[in-house]
């Protein structure tokens, strides 16, 4: 389903202050379309993020999804996977993956083997009735996607999924994961830190000024998905990252030189 | 959490302090030299336990008793619950009735028992009414701090998957807010004990405290002695029930060490 982001601004009161986090951000996305939100911490790709699924309304300017404005959040539309797997601990693996499903009110006996189908998906089939406390944190990842896939939403929304696993595990759970998600065809919108994440990921790297969050530069990137780990040895990667990380550069404020990686100075 | 399995040893050194409890208590009544007013022999004691568990009597009492605990138990677990989740709902709420709990949480309750006595009698009202109010505080102020502090991230599951309020509330908040407003519940079942067992004690016609007392004050030591033993095996049926309900079943018949 199409995705429009019209004039978007946020701004909110913290502290006795307010803060602009985003400005007139204009962007759409296609069906089927994996995007890449990259920037600076702090420039509002994750508030973003969390207006496109209608956790929070924009201050200013409106998202449109096929005819309808986000107003409020609905996982048959958009749904999320979190970074920090937010996984019920009290509830067991199937019982997580169907947790929308119940809340849709869809029946047990359903539930349960869409949960299944979708654990095997993942390759995690024998883990149905374990809770997520024995599994990895890789394991949680992947469950947490297969929750959202539950949903058959039109997109997925990925706020930094891999960002609390180790560099071995983003990488094998990134190209499974993958896979996964170009054979289901759903509209992605994948909020990263990781130049190699967005590029390995994305079907356009979408690169964000720091605050207030602004569109700062669109970068498409061609190789057909799902990509093999080996794309991220190739030179067409090296060349994509090194325009990516001048950008990135440019949008931190820097000169060309400086590593926009490191922390910024006062 | 670590699960451990149960050492071998468990067993054998609570036998070795039960036999050095024993081992103390017939030195007291030999070389010692305590009166058996005070302390009675142990077999004498045996004794008395065996008449008084030939008599109807006794089971009456002990009936009389755990209704008693458990009618206060109820009583508290249901109000203190609700009144923890409403309170819970808005700031306000929480600001005002935070206090107050804790406030009933710590006060000796005891200063108010006799207007338990003036308001229900020395019959089985007063015990369950005070048992109920000292049950109520512990079981309010965790329920409330259990539902006042579910995990943000938990709610926003809930809002991002579509629950309705209704099920944020039981579906999500409830099982989260549980192993808190468990040890609520465990506190506030030990304390229903405590408070009816003495409100027996103090001011009552019928019940095992009450028959302790009698005992006590007539200086019939071997049958007062019998009467703890079965006070304290009631209390022991009662805390096995309250974690029989209290631990999830896949939680049963393990030892988990929450600190790891």
């Amino acid at each position: 389903m199409r995705m429009s982001i019209n004039d978007v601004s946020v701004t909110f009161t913290r502290a006795g202050s307010t803060v602009e986090a985003l400005k007139d951000i204009n962007l759409s996305l296609h069906e089927g379309e994996f995007v890449a939100l990259l920037g600076p911490s702090g420039c509002g790709k994750s508030t973003l993020l969390t207006c496109l699924g209608g956790l929070m309304t924009p201050t200013k300017g409106e998202i449109v999804v096929g005819d309808s404005v986000v107003e409020n959040p609905d996982p048959r539309r958009a749904a999320f996977v979190f970074q920090d797997y937010s996984l019920l601990p009290w509830k067991n693996i199937l019982d997580n993956v169907g947790v929308g499903l119940r809340f849709a009110g869809v029946g047990k006996q359903e539930r349960r083997q869409r949960s299944q189908e979708l654990l095997e998906m993942m390759g995690l089939s024998q883990w149905g009735e374990s809770h997520p406390g024995q599994l990895s944190g890789g394991m949680q990842q992947r469950v947490a996607v297969a929750r959202a896939l539950a949903m058959d939403p039109s997109i997925l929304l990925m706020d930094e999924p891999f960002g609390a696993l180790d560099e071995q595990t983003r990488r094998s759970l990134g190209e499974s994961i993958s896979t996964v998600l170009t054979q289901n065809k759903q509209t992605v919108v994948l909020v990263t830190h990781s130049l190699d994440e967005a590029i390995y990921w994305a079907d356009r790297v979408i690169v964000m000024s720091a605050r207030p969050g602004r569109v700062m530069a669109e970068v498409q990137i061609r190789q057909p998905r799902p990509r093999p780990l080996e794309f991220i040895a190739q030179e067409d990667f090296a060349q994509l990252r090194s325009q990516l990380f001048l950008m990135l550069n440019e949008a931190m404020g820097h000169d060309q030189q400086a590593n926009p990686l490191e922390p910024q100075r006062a | 959490m670590k699960e451990h399995k149960t050492s071998p040893l468990v067993w054998p050194l609570r036998a070795l302090g039960l036999g050095a409890l024993i081992g103390v208590w017939a030195f007291g009544n030999g070389p010692g030299g305590i009166s058996p007013l005070v302390l009675p022999t142990i077999p004498r004691v045996l004794e008395a336990l065996g008449e008084a568990l030939s008599q109807f009597s006794t089971y009456e009492a002990a009936a009389i008793t755990f209704g008693e605990i458990l009618a206060a138990f109820i009583i508290a677990s249901v109000f203190g619950l609700a009144a923890g989740f409403w309170a819970a709902r808005t700031p306000l709420r929480l600001q005002v009735f935070q206090s107050i709990f804790v406030w009933g949480y710590l006060a000796p309750l005891i200063l108010f028992y006799p207007i338990f006595i003036l308001s229900f009698g020395t019959g089985v009202g007063s015990k369950i009414g005070y048992g109920a109010v000292s049950a109520f505080f512990p079981i309010a102020y965790n329920s409330l701090r259990a539902f006042a502090t579910v995990q943000p991230t938990m709610l926003k599951v809930a809002k991002a998957f579509g629950a309705s309020s209704f099920q944020t509330d039981f579906l999500i908040k409830l099982p989260s807010a549980l192993p808190l407003i468990s040890s609520g519940v465990r506190i506030g079942a030990g304390a229903s004990m405590i408070t009816v067992i003495f409100a027996e004690m103090l001011a009552s016609t019928a019940g095992l405290g009450y028959q302790l007392a009698l005992n006590s004050q007539t200086f019939a030591a071997p049958q007062a002695f019998a009467m703890i033993i079965l006070l304290m095996a009631l209390v022991g049926v009662l805390q096995g029930l309250v974690n029989l309900l209290l631990t999830p079943r896949r939680d049963r018949g393990k030892i988990i060490n929450v600190a790891h």
